[in-house]
């Protein structure tokens, strides 16, 4: 499978089978986060990757910014060392992807609230989310502010 | 002793007719000199003859004749647009035009571009250096004689105010082509012979004259190929030697280089005539402040260093100019970097500890500093799945990047103070982890290869 599809698969199951709004492809300072979406007033962000899971994790880095979650997701594989301790430094969650069942991620390790925030640039991502999906807008703990 | 410095010490490349407003207002007394390059002069002559003339009241301005243009694959001249694909652009037309031969039997009749052997001919290459030096002096005097404006001119020139001649730039520069390792020893020979034919032309006519150095940087790990290149030009009676090396990225390169690279200039500024870098940093700001280098010039915001290759072009991208690593920075980088820095907690706190040049002390308005950095400094808009900067954001970061620049030439401080301060930030590993060490390792390299000049 590739990443594309991984992404396209996770999206519509996302917006099937739950009211949460999200969006592919979402501009985050700069850098595109493959899927973000938005629970219970949080914003999470989602890259994936097959393999190139440092690479993954620096991008996931640069979510931070806007996103509350940063979460890299992956086909099933094992959790290395290396891997799992590179995630806990960044703050970084790990998602696998399933195929199974209505949501499309199983939680392997927990991503850490972002402490870098940048509330503007999150209101942004927001507003993109809304307006590409045509849903009623969610309710958010900051302002969508009309900059 | 050294001959004196025709340019002064900041030169800034005018890009585009956009960059204009850069140039202007506020900013006009922020620079020394204008380099324009010849392709621009012949897109726009009339457009720059009026802006230099009357809108940047006659700021003292060079222009670099392009030679090495026409050395290179000739389709790097064509146009790549739907109604002119294959053809010579325009402005490169022109300028073939001007020049003439052995250019123009080349690139218009053979389709092929030029070699070192098209030069052998003595008549020939005088007659090409006369009409590359020609084109320099005229292309813009000519053009404000022409424009709405000639019959002021004309009234300054009978009170004795002005005349047309104080549109003239204030050096020729000597036609020149790019040298690589392996190329060095067929082009030196025709650069030097360029060079010596336009001191003549130089001397009888009373030009100041420039000397345009372009190498790669293969050239300056090669001891005896530095050597062959500065001994070669120290014959030549230049007013000033113009150096570019190809792609040279202070920040990127590596403590070797940097030392070759300053061989380089001592070995130059052994014939006591200013060395100017066409294309540099804040490295080549404390190498100026060492007084190795007279003067180095700039692009706005994106242009401290430039391939050789394509020949203009290439879509400048906003960053956000760092003054304390001398760094231009992704925003994201550069949003943590003012985490780190600690320039958050209102604005007093960003002006003291980020950076509090003109245009950051105007947009700041409230103490909601990040706030108002990201809307400034990291708004972009996408377009076809790409981030582009708004042209809002584009504007606020050259305006920022202008005064940083300006300050860092104009700095009275010691050298030593300098290179403790770059030497302090070196040590600052908050701001390591936050920016990424490739953006970072530069100011640790700086500082060794400067404390190690002697």
């Amino acid at each position: 499978m590739k990443e594309v599809t991984l992404v396209n698969k996770s999206f519509r199951r996302i917006r099937r089978n739950t009211e949460k709004p999200v969006c592919r492809e979402v501009p985050i300072l700069g850098r595109n986060a493959d899927l973000a979406y938005v629970d219970q007033n949080f914003l999470f962000s989602v890259e994936f990757k097959m393999h190139d899971w440092r690479r993954a994790i620096q991008q996931a880095r640069d979510h931070q910014l806007a996103a509350d979650y940063s979460y890299i997701c992956m086909p099933r594989r094992n959790v290395t060392k290396a891997l799992s301790d590179e995630l806990e430094k960044h703050g970084v969650g790990l998602f696998f992807y399933r195929d199974k069942g209505n949501w499309p991620f199983e939680i392997i390790v927990e991503a850490s609230r972002s402490f870098e925030v940048s509330e503007v640039a999150r209101s942004w991502v927001l507003a993109f989310i809304h307006e590409k999906q045509g849903r009623e807008k969610c309710k958010s703990p900051i302002r969508l502010e009309n900059i | 002793m050294q001959k004196s410095n025709p340019f002064g010490k900041h030169l800034v490349r005018y890009g585009i007719a956009a960059d204009q407003k850069y140039l202007l207002g506020e900013f006009l007394d922020a620079y020394d000199q204008l380099v324009i390059n010849a392709s621009m002069v012949a897109h726009q002559s009339a457009a720059l003859a009026m802006f230099i003339t009357q809108r940047a009241k006659n700021k003292p301005y060079f222009i670099d004749p392009q030679t090495h243009a026409f050395q290179h694959e000739v389709e790097s001249l064509q146009s790549t647009s739907l109604n002119s694909e294959g053809e010579i652009k325009k402005s490169f037309k022109k300028l073939i035009e001007q020049y003439g031969n052995p250019i123009e039997e080349q690139i218009i009749e053979n389709k092929q571009s030029i070699f070192p052997e098209d030069f052998l001919d003595n008549k020939l290459r005088r007659g090409f250096c006369r009409r590359v030096i020609r084109y320099q002096r005229e292309a813009i005097s000519d053009h404000a004689k022409e424009s709405d404006a000639a019959p002021y001119y004309k009234f300054l020139k009978e009170e004795g105010i002005s005349d047309f001649n104080s549109f003239t730039p204030s050096i020729v520069v000597a036609p020149y082509f790019y040298m690589e390792s392996l190329t060095l020893e067929n082009w030196l020979d025709v650069n030097i012979a360029c060079a010596n034919d336009s001191v003549k032309i130089a001397d009888k006519n009373g030009y100041n004259l420039g000397i345009q150095i372009v190498i790669a940087k293969d050239i300056l790990f090669d001891e005896s190929q530095v050597e062959q290149l500065i001994d070669a030009y120290s014959k030549v009676q230049a007013s000033v030697f113009l150096i570019w090396v190809d792609a040279f990225d202070e920040c990127s390169v590596s403590e070797k280089l940097l030392e070759a690279y300053i061989s380089f200039i001592k070995g130059l500024k052994n014939n006591k005539v200013p060395v100017i870098s066409l294309y540099g940093g804040y490295f080549s700001v404390l190498l100026m402040h060492r007084n190795l280098l007279d003067g180095i010039t700039h692009s706005l915001e994106y242009g401290e260093q430039r391939p050789v290759k394509p020949v203009g072009g290439g879509i400048p991208v906003a960053k956000f100019y760092l003054p304390c690593l001398h760094n231009r920075l992704q925003f994201r980088d550069a949003y943590r970097a003012v985490l780190a820095l600690n320039g958050t907690k209102n604005k007093e706190a960003f002006i003291k500890n980020i950076c509090g040049c003109a245009q950051c002390k105007k947009l700041f308005k409230s103490n909601d500093v990040l706030r108002d950095f990201t809307i400034n400094y990291g708004k972009t808009k996408l377009i076809k799945g790409r981030q582009y900067p708004i042209p809002e954001t584009k504007d606020n970061s050259v305006r920022h990047y202008m005064w940083c620049k300006s300050k860092e030439y104009r700095r009275t401080t010691s050298i030593k103070k300098l290179i403790e301060q770059l030497e302090e930030t070196s040590k600052n590993k908050k701001l390591k982890r936050a920016v990424r060490l490739e953006n970072f390792a530069h100011c640790e390299k700086w500082v060794n290869v400067l404390k190690g000049i002697k």
